[in-house]
């Protein structure tokens, strides 16, 4: 009778030849992976070109605004920023102005420390945010708009924790992140801010749109949903630079097309040449309309990180406590209270 | 271009079938093993190691792959990664027929017990070398390729005598380039 090993290798033999015969992994799949390698190892290796203006190390920071750039400050209110203690470290949260209608719910940084999380610290989109703290069983666990977040758990094996992680969490509990070296920061949705039209036609759903919208400028997109489009609409990927309009048809299930020169999260590896905007456009509505959510992108705009002064007293964010989720240093004006 | 980027053009060029049907044994779907063959290359890569040849990179990838099924079960921020890229790409319909019903069976078999099967009887790994590789206690192997071995025999309707007299003790060859 028939082995399970031969059924194995017969599958595996006649699975691999089908998959050569309809060509094999395309350059898309190619381009995703080298962009992903080349992420991390410039994580691993992080501090140099635009890095290092951000990288804050273990000293506190605020944003201010650069003279003679748009007015963006992400951080508001400036009083609340000039109280922070200067030692402690301070994290950015997304650009709000990138998310369009997304349904953003916070960013998470992860700090390991001897192959097991050290430190979370939480960033919303207001801005505010805080550290929270592993509950008795060693679980970090973030309750946000009545659903609790499990961004670590006590059962992992260490390797996962060979670095840290940064991740943005969307309210639907679903969420995306990359590795991350502890000390930069994630600046990839600076720079872009996003335009959800007023008027938005019946069946189109603006949220789900512009999450899409974030798989080529921040963490953790989703992929275009069936449901965010009335039947029958088409949509577009439409990437503008000095050179023209690149525009690639969106199916279900698919992200946004990389562009050349942002890594996985948004971030410019080096100045990009040209770029002008991203959007995602729907045609073939009824009555001929066709909407957009555009992306227009400034690389003079970026956050500059200072720290405005010296405080004594050192971080106590890893006290394990029997009280899950609970802020321990939170941002001065910040509700407690999450959501 | 860097040495590595050329490595990993040509390992996605010559071997990403095999790598992709080989996850697919792991994971069940088309989709999902593209997804784990793309994070196994990512993991090889990222560290600044030598490797010399495509069979060396096959060699590591391969090897990456069962090890990051098992973290998935593991680590719920694993899993998340894997879902919100799931979300990312077309549905599943884009499974190629050849060798389906062995990954429909597969697919019913817990991940864990998949993941066994694989290495034990395509890998042709002992139960201590899985165990090894996993980080599983022996016995956890060999209660996993029970369940399994019952499972699949009905599944596929082939012998649930898999005890066979092969049980080898053979060295595995992780840097070679002979891995196909």
């Amino acid at each position: 009778m028939t082995q399970i090993n031969d059924v194995l290798n017969e599958g595996f033999r006649s699975h691999s030849d089908a998959l050569a015969r309809a060509g094999g992994l395309g350059d898309d799949f190619e381009r995703g992976a080298v962009k992903s390698i080349r992420r991390r190892r410039n994580v691993r290796t992080a501090g140099a070109g635009a890095g290092s203006v951000l990288a804050i190390g273990a000293v506190g920071a605020a944003v201010v605004l650069m003279p003679g750039v748009r007015g963006v400050n992400f951080f508001e209110p400036a009083a609340a920023v000039s109280t922070w203690p200067c030692n402690e470290q301070r994290f950015l949260g997304p650009n709000p102005q990138a998310l369009g209608d997304a349904p953003f719910a916070f960013r998470a940084y992860i700090e390991v420390a001897d192959g097991a999380p050290a430190r979370i610290a939480i960033e919303r989109r207001d801005g505010s945010g805080g550290d929270i703290r592993p509950d008795a069983e060693g679980n970090w666990v973030y309750r946000y708009g009545g659903r609790d977040f499990t961004l670590a758990s006590a059962d992992q094996p260490a390797d996962i924790w060979s670095a840290g992680l940064v991740g943005d969490y969307y309210t639907d509990g679903t969420g995306g992140g990359v590795s991350w070296d502890g000390k930069s920061n994630i600046d990839g949705t600076f720079g872009w801010t996003t335009r959800v039209p007023a008027v938005v036609p019946a069946g189109i759903d603006t949220a789900a749109l512009s999450r899409t919208l974030m798989t080529a400028i921040g963490l953790g997109g989703r992929g275009l949903q069936q449901t965010a489009v009335p039947e029958g609409a088409v949509v577009h990927a439409v990437i503008v630079d000095t050179d023209g309009e690149r525009t690639t048809q969106l199916f279900a299930g698919d992200s946004m097309p990389s562009i050349d020169g942002l890594d996985d999260t948004g971030q410019a590896e080096a100045p990009v040449d040209g770029l002008e905007s991203v959007a995602i456009r729907v045609t073939n509505l009824p009555d001929g309309q066709t909407f957009s959510i555009v992306s227009t992108y400034d690389p003079s705009v970026f956050p500059v990180v200072t720290c405005l002064e010296p405080a004594p007293g050192a971080s106590q964010y890893a006290t394990p406590s029997p009280t899950p989720s609970s802020w321990l240093a939170p941002m001065p004006g910040a509700s407690l209270a999450a959501n | 271009m860097a040495q590595w980027q050329s490595l990993v053009d040509q390992l996605i060029r010559e071997r990403g079938p095999q790598l992709v049907a080989y996850g697919a044994m792991l994971v069940g779907r088309d989709g999902d093993a593209e997804d784990l063959v793309h994070d196994a290359i990512v993991k090889t890569f990222s560290r600044r190691r030598s490797i010399g040849t495509v069979g060396e990179a096959h060699a590591y990838v391969r090897k990456a792959m069962p090890s990051i099924v098992i973290d998935r079960t593991r680590s719920a921020a694993s899993r998340r990664r894997a879902l919100s890229r799931s979300f990312e790409r077309p549905d599943d319909g884009a499974d190629l027929d050849a060798g389906v019903d062995l990954r429909r069976a597969l697919r019913t078999l817990a991940p864990r017990e998949q993941v066994c099967v694989v290495l034990r009887y395509f890998d042709d790994l002992t139960v201590t070398q899985v165990a090894a590789q996993l980080g599983l206690a022996d016995g956890t192997v060999k209660r996993y390729l029970a369940n399994a071995r019952t499972h699949l025999a009905q599944e596929l309707g082939i012998s649930d005598n898999w005890d066979d007299p092969r049980e080898r003790a053979d060295v595995v060859a992780v840097h070679g380039g002979k891995t196909s």
